[in-house]
């Protein structure tokens, strides 16, 4: 019962979810009344061409973006109902996110950019410290700490955005093209990290991806295009208020 | 950077504009009291305007910089920081610098205006003006990214 309880406090849900863009001309859904309920504690994928809406769900997901109709809920949250003080710790302690496109601050070294998450939260300097550097060593970078991410290769910079995206050890990590800039061997490492998140510590896992090598990795797959699911794969995941 | 030699340049067209305005006119002991008038006007006229366009092209520096800037604050938001911690952050990342620059400048203008007797209000006054420029500026792009609903750290953040 309480194992239940937890995995339902780590689920992630769409209901009935639709985020149009307006442009002068015409309304666009990036997300068309998608509906569907990860279990907490799995491991998902998103797999979809760019442009069906990955990204658009992911930042949903992690508060950054709200529907235009419909909810979104993450452990237990309705992301849309959340104040401004409850954003803030939803991002900071409930989400783990790794971008695609990296975002690392470019004058920050390293091990600052990977303290970000930490600034906020009330814990003992030495303990932030203790867990930068284990993010930091998980992802293979530990000698580069002191680096500036201009002085770090695609590969490097993708892991730095995961050690980021790790070291606030929140309940859901969700992570954009996190294989994206890398070869197999790394790309398989990487799996290997959120993998270990998922089973070992139970964290719901969502990626966004276009790499269909990582699917058997996963316990299950959401299949989208045009902003709409047009399959859903595992156990794991469930159609919800279709 | 370029903010801060911008800010740099403009404090220093004050100094020649004040030299104009009254060193040299003093030094040549010009007796003429229309032909001295004449110079202390146009040049009061030159410093004012090279005042009022160095505000002007500040603004457009920074504004050049909003992208990069709006990335950051971006990210912070992204990561749950508070606006006031990220506020705190974008002026100890991005103003130290410029402020030093500025600082240095306007005091170096200051000490000369006053070794020639001159009033050096005008350039501790820009100096000032250009500092309250950036606080406001990072203020307003710190304020503009909380208070967004969607998620726009694409505009413009990348690594490095």
């Amino acid at each position: 019962m309480t194992l239940t309880t937890e995995a339902d406090g780590r689920a992630i849900s769409f209901e009935s979810v639709t985020k149009a863009y307006s442009t002068k001309t015409e309304s666009v859904k990036a997300l068309d009344a998608v509906s569907f309920k990860v279990e907490g504690g799995s491991i998902v994928a998103v797999v979809g061409p760019s442009g069906s809406g990955k990204t658009t769900l992911l930042n949903m997901a992690a508060a950054l973006d709200f529907p235009t109709q419909g909810s979104v809920k993450v452990a237990g949250l309705v992301t849309s109902a959340l104040g401004k003080e409850e954003l803030q710790k939803f991002r900071n302690e409930t989400v783990g996110v790794v971008f695609q496109q990296f975002f690392l601050i470019g004058h920050l070294t390293l091990f600052q950019n990977v303290m970000i998450p930490l600034i906020p939260r009330h814990l003992p300097s030495s303990e932030k410290t203790k867990r930068i550097h284990e993010a930091i060593a998980k992802v293979g970078l530990a000698d580069k700490a002191e680096r500036l991410p201009s002085e770090l290769s695609g590969g490097e910079l993708q892991r730095a955005a995961i050690a980021r995206g790790l070291v606030g050890d929140a309940p859901v990590i969700l992570a954009d093209e996190p294989t994206g800039n890398l070869d197999h061997k790394r790309g398989s490492e990487v799996m290997d990290i959120l993998v270990e998140e998922s089973r070992e510590r139970s964290k719901t896992v969502l990626i966004a991806t276009h790499d269909l090598r990582i699917l058997d990795r996963v316990d299950g797959t959401v299949y989208l295009e045009d902003g709409d699911i047009t399959k859903i794969e595992g156990r794991c995941v469930q159609r919800d208020g279709a | 950077m370029v903010f801060a030699g911008f800010v740099t340049l403009v404090l220093l067209s004050q100094l020649s504009a004040h030299f104009f305005a009254e060193a040299i006119p003093k030094h040549l002991l010009v007796k003429n009291a229309a032909v001295l008038s004449s110079i202390q006007q146009t040049s009061t006229e030159l410093a004012y305007a090279a005042a009022a366009l160095g505000l002007v092209f500040a603004g457009a520096v920074l504004v050049i910089t909003r992208q990069k800037i709006s990335a950051d604050v971006d990210i912070y938001r992204a990561t749950g920081l508070p606006s006031s911690e990220a506020f705190a952050r974008l002026v100890r990342s991005h103003s130290v610098g410029p402020l030093e620059w500025v600082a240095g400048a306007t005091a170096a203008t200051a000490l000369v205006d006053l070794d020639f007797g001159l009033n050096a209000l005008i350039p501790i006054g820009l100096g000032v003006s250009f500092a309250a420029l950036l606080f406001v500026w990072l203020a307003f792009l710190t304020s503009a990214s909380f208070s967004q609903k969607g998620f726009d750290g694409m505009s413009g953040g990348r690594a490095g």
